[in-house]
């Protein structure tokens, strides 16, 4: 059963919340972003996050294909969620970015985001209404 | 030897030299862990940033030294301090992927708990010496 989770930025001008359940799949990734992020994707459908304040904080950042949205702090810096490539009907929330991310228990596993068109497919499901 | 690395769009570089082996530090505080920081510093080495837009500086704690963001990309790039004989600095080696440093193990550290005179004499024991060339701002910690 998906549980109501909170995060945000360092700074606390971002919040979110998003719902997931205990267990969520999670990927690290290595592309030239997210690896110098050290992010880790905690992908949901679009009605499973929401943005609960400092919309109006968030720097926007494009590259590549300007399909992806990432989105940080123009105060802090940190990217606590954006809406991704892969899947853009969604949005991948950070997982360093909830408040205990630990309750979670996510199942971490890599993606391989620098040979992004041979797997971006795999990640495709996890934004679909209706998934566990 | 020297280490170089960037941001991911590219408006910020660095360079970091040593004699020694690089040892990286993960601290666990909430502001590294929620960008997923590797630090390195010597302070017989040098460093050099270059930027080619003014840099985002965020404080928070004792408020003590800026963190340096790209305000690009969001990069956290480094953090810096001034000293007495100029500034110091230390690098985040993951956010600005130097292939020979980004994947080593860290060590794990924690300055919870320092007081201000306690951290400001650590940082300056081990920072490294810095410049930063950026517009619209002299070279220098800055403010």
């Amino acid at each position: 059963m998906s549980e109501r989770r909170t995060g945000g930025c360092h700074c606390g001008a971002v919040r979110f919340a998003v719902e997931a359940p205990r267990g969520a799949p999670a990927q690290t990734c290595n592309c030239s972003l997210c690896g110098r992020l050290g992010y880790i994707h905690l992908i949901v459908p679009e009605s499973r996050f929401r943005i609960t304040h400092g919309e109006d904080k968030l720097t926007r950042y494009t590259f590549n294909t300007g399909t992806a949205r990432h989105l940080f702090c123009r105060i802090c810096g940190v990217k606590s969620f954006y809406r991704p490539r892969s899947n853009p009907d969604g949005w991948s929330v950070n997982l360093r970015c909830l408040d205990d991310p630990d309750a979670l228990g996510a199942e971490i596993s890599t993606f391989d985001g620098r040979n992004w068109e041979a797997h971006a497919g795999e990640l495709a499901h996890l934004s679909a209404e209706g998934a566990p | 030897m020297i280490y170089e690395g960037a941001c991911h769009c590219g408006a910020v570089r660095a360079k970091f030299e040593t004699a020694s082996v690089p040892r990286l530090r993960f601290d666990g505080c909430s502001f590294c862990a929620r960008h997923g920081v590797k630090s390195a510093s010597d302070a017989k080495g040098s460093l050099r940033l270059d930027a080619e837009v003014p840099l985002t500086r965020y404080r928070f704690g004792h408020r003590t030294a800026d963190f340096l963001i790209c305000p690009v990309c969001g990069v956290y790039i480094a953090t810096c301090m001034d000293g007495p004989n100029g500034p110091v600095g230390v690098i985040n080696v993951v956010g600005l992927d130097i292939p020979q440093l980004r994947d080593l193990t860290p060590d794990q550290a924690s300055f919870e708990g320092e007081t201000e005179d306690t951290r400001r004499a650590r940082r300056l024991s081990r920072w490294t010496p810095m410049t930063l060339s950026e517009p619209n701002a002299e070279a220098g910690a800055g403010t």
